[in-house]
């Protein structure tokens, strides 16, 4: 079947067992039997929104499909706030998400014979605050994500456990580039984006630049472009034209050589983009095994012209067997490059630019917060 | 757009809803100078006549409520601040309406009983009393709601004190703005007025500055109120505090559901509920229908959405709102606790709660964001009170006549009872978090020399002594 009949299956599944979706659908008068007939009616389908998985609301077992028995793991975020999104996911689901990391990686990810990254072990990632709840093992959606990547048996490793968590091998990261400086090979570099241009940053200080060429890549991941990640904070937002620059002349990689790939814990598919000159950032192309609907702050109508911004709502027909991701809003901002193509390499689909997470603060002043238990 | 402040020794860039903002710092040194300055002027700032006070800010506020002249401010407020114009436009017209003549008049006849004590000795039983300024105050002040920027300076002027204004990097505009249009009516405003910013984590340019002045009136949250007051509290300064409160409405009784629903929709509206008067919960009585009250309510927050629409110029309190909501609606409904009644957008959100609000239910009271809760007996309410919002109450709206009640509310903390629909309008010479500003920033001199009263204090003391032994 097509995304269409998929989607609408898996909505219908996740109104039947999922008692708080249903809440949520009833409120707004919407009933995915009637409501969603044709593609059209896709702007309509309810969403949750990210934070109700959060750890200090307590809903993430009421946002669960299957009984807990039947869930394989929960899922946590890497949360810089210190209250992490929790997500229940079947084997099956897991087994989704392998699917859709290996397939993005056959489109966007090209021939390396090397390889280091600024992401630890899946292991390392995934034993990282790792714990057991409700009988369940608890593990980072990003080591689960670096789990199902493609690595070579002679990838590098930068981010090594230390005693603070993860600590990087600046060391290796230079035998890595001096080793390729000037070669052409197919040399690969990626990971977490705050980490690799910290150090590049530091780096730019105290040694001249390499010329990697235009067979290597740069491929990063797992979000961090406010400069924090987690517990890392290097104290200043990226912007990711300039990270593209700077790395791009201190590496000697072409700027078109540059990829980056997005996903948020409550999500079931990756998102890469191509970084283009033209446009001085990434182009993410949604995958045709998904939706993406960008809504209008104000109306929260769904926008449609190249250009417009608003908040990214995902659609996933598969691999959310275990909890209610059918339909969810995150707190990122995306604005529309192309509704139908990708402007830069044709490739059909819709395109978008990820702006970044929603900013704001608590109300401060005379108007007390009163910072509950 | 640059805001130089009247001193400033560099500019700070800030980027507020996609607004750039080069503020005016002043460092340590500078800032000292201008203290010195001011204090080198506590005596012309004395010596300016009541009444010339009292039509500057006459002039001052029919200025700002002539839309002409302050639409171009309002347009920048607009964008600093996250509010609609309309909404600007109206709460400025509330705002300015407390500084006319006749308003200011009353309210140095309700705060000081007198209206010229502040310009002559007035004659009392014993011989004549007298306000005096304090000489030198720091206003520190916050960016939720930039009410508190007028009547803070207004307060400061009127008590002839010299003022130094330390305005937030949230909103840096509308105090410089207002300092302005004071100027362009009399530069004697120079003398004994500073608007002032400077990076607010430099806790050593507080102590400098508290060291320095003779008080501190503070606007803001909990741990800046804190900090002042441990500075004043070091250096023996008097200090003025206004924040952090929480406000609400109880509702005991119900003649017309529509116009109370309406008058309590507007309370809620005016500030997006980021001021401390503002209400963030309804108590209803159970007895009353208070469905119906839900549904009107709900209806005016809509029409109101029309009226004063919310401005959607950063997406955080949209999103923030939608958030908060969707939890709410999770939480009473997955424990048939209550329901929610909202906009299809983020332009407002009622939750009608079996369950009294916890903590963090209140902090998410904002942007047109409220619980109503139906309560059996108003013993409830005082119960919540005490247990969650002692130290931090300040206006009730009130619909009822049970004065047992106000007596036990008051007693708790309560500073300010207003019909439902004027919390925002506070009259001139009522009490301001439990105390008179114009009080607070003079001290009460008293000259004992009338003839033909007299007592022997040596005879009242060994009266004294026998009644003891």
């Amino acid at each position: 079947m097509g995304f269409f009949e998929d989607f609408k299956n898996n909505l219908i599944g996740q109104y039947e067992e999922c008692e708080a979706y249903r809440l949520i659908c009833k409120q707004q008068g919407y009933n995915p039997y009637t409501d969603l007939k044709t593609e059209e009616d896709l702007d309509y389908v309810p969403f949750l929104v990210t934070t109700v998985f959060k750890r200090s609301n307590g809903l993430f077992t009421k946002l669960l499909r299957k009984d807990i028995n039947k869930i394989h793991k929960w899922t946590v975020s890497s949360s810089t706030s210190g209250d992490p999104s929790i997500v229940g996911r079947t084997e099956k689901d897991i087994e989704v998400l392998r699917s859709f990391v290996e397939e993005d990686d056959k489109i966007f990810r090209k021939r390396h014979d090397y390889e280091c990254t600024f992401f630890p072990l899946a292991e390392d990632m995934k034993a990282f605050g790792r714990g057991e709840f409700l009988g369940k093992t608890l593990e980072s959606y990003l080591g689960n994500i670096l789990d199902l990547f493609t690595y070579r048996d002679d990838t590098i490793f930068l981010l090594k456990p230390s005693e603070k968590g993860f600590s990087v091998d600046v060391d290796s990261f230079v035998k890595y580039i001096m080793e390729h400086d000037k070669k052409g090979n197919y040399a690969a570099l990626g990971g977490s984006t705050p980490l690799f241009y910290k150090t590049v940053l530091g780096l730019k200080e105290t040694m001249k630049p390499v010329e990697l060429g235009d067979k290597a890549i740069v491929h990063t991941g797992g979000g961090g472009w406010d400069g924090r990640k987690g517990n890392i904070n290097i104290g200043t937002f990226i912007e990711r034209w300039r990270f593209v620059e700077d790395v791009s002349k201190f590496l000697g990689i072409p700027e078109e050589n540059f990829t980056d790939t997005y996903s948020f814990t409550e999500n079931s598919f990756t998102m890469t983009g191509h970084y283009s000159k033209e446009y001085k950032d990434y182009i993410f192309h949604v995958p045709k095994w998904a939706k993406v609907i960008i809504r209008d702050f104000k109306t929260l109508k769904p926008l449609k012209r190249p250009g417009e911004r608003g908040l990214i709502q995902v659609l996933n027909a598969y691999g959310t067997e275990g909890f209610a991701g059918a339909s969810v809003l995150v707190d990122d901002i995306g604005e529309i490059v192309e509704y139908n193509r990708c402007p830069i390499c044709n490739t059909e689909g819709m395109t978008i630019k990820i702006i970044g997470r929603v900013k704001g603060t608590e109300a401060k002043g005379c108007g007390a917060t009163l910072g509950g238990e | 757009m640059k805001i130089p402040m009247t001193i400033c020794d560099g500019y700070a860039t800030r980027n507020l809803n996609d607004l750039n903002i080069e503020i005016g710092y002043s460092n340590e040194t500078t800032i000292l100078n201008e203290i010195d300055r001011l204090k080198g002027n506590k005596l012309k700032a004395h010596d300016i006549s009541t009444k010339r006070n009292i039509d500057i800010l006459d002039k001052c506020a029919r200025k700002w409520m002539d839309r002409e002249y302050s639409k171009e401010h309002v347009k920048v407020l607009s964008r600093i601040i996250n509010q609609s114009e309309d909404l600007i436009f109206k709460e400025i017209e509330i705002t300015m309406q407390m500084l006319l003549k006749e308003n200011v008049k009353r309210l140095l006849r309700e705060e000081l009983n007198d209206e010229d004590i502040l310009d002559k000795w007035v004659d009392t039983y014993y011989g004549r009393v007298h306000r005096q300024p304090r000489g030198v105050v720091f206003h520190n002040v916050s960016g939720n709601a930039f009410v508190v920027i007028p009547v803070s300076i207004s307060m400061g002027l009127l008590s002839k004190n010299c003022n130094i204004v330390k305005v937030s990097a949230d909103e840096p505009y509308f105090a410089y703005a207002f300092y302005n249009s004071l100027v362009e009516i009399d530069s004697s405003i120079k003398d004994r007025l500073s608007i002032v910013y400077f990076d607010s984590s430099n806790s050593n340019m507080y102590d400098l500055i508290v060291k320095n002045v003779d008080a501190v009136i503070h606007w803001g949250g909990e741990h800046s109120r804190n900090f002042m007051a441990n500075l004043c509290a070091k250096y023996n300064v008097h200090f003025i505090e206004h924040g952090p409160k929480v406000s609400f409405q109880v509702i005991d009784e119900i003649e017309d559901y529509e116009e109370i629903a309406e008058l309590a929709a507007r309370d809620i509206v005016f500030w997006e509920q980021k001021a401390c008067l503002s209400p963030r919960v309804i108590f209803i009585n159970k007895d009353l229908n208070y469905e119906k009250f839900t549904k009107f309510l709900s209806t005016s927050l809509d029409k109101l959405s029309k009226e004063l629409p919310k401005s959607y110029f950063n997406p955080w309190d949209a999103v923030k709102t939608v958030q908060d909501r969707q939890y709410a609606i999770l939480k009473h409904g997955l424990s048939n606790t209550g329901k929610v009644i909202s906009s299809s957008n983020a332009d407002y959100t009622v939750v009608l709660s079996d369950i009294l609000p916890k903590k963090e239910d209140i902090d998410r009271c904002f942007s047109r964001f409220v619980y109503i809760y139906p309560f059996i007996n108003k013993d409830e309410i005082l119960s919540y009170i005490d247990q969650n919002l002692i130290g931090y109450l300040q206006t009730m709206g009130y619909n009822g006549n049970d004065e047992e009640f106000i007596e036990k509310v008051t007693l708790m903390g309560v500073s300010i009872i207003t019909k439902i629909g004027d919390m925002s309008l506070h009259y001139p010479g009522t009490s301001h978090d439990g105390i008179f500003n114009l009080q607070e920033l003079t001290f009460a001199a008293s000259r004992q020399n009338k003839v033909g009263y007299k007592f022997n204090l040596k005879d009242l003391l060994s009266s004294y002594f026998k009644r003891r032994s």
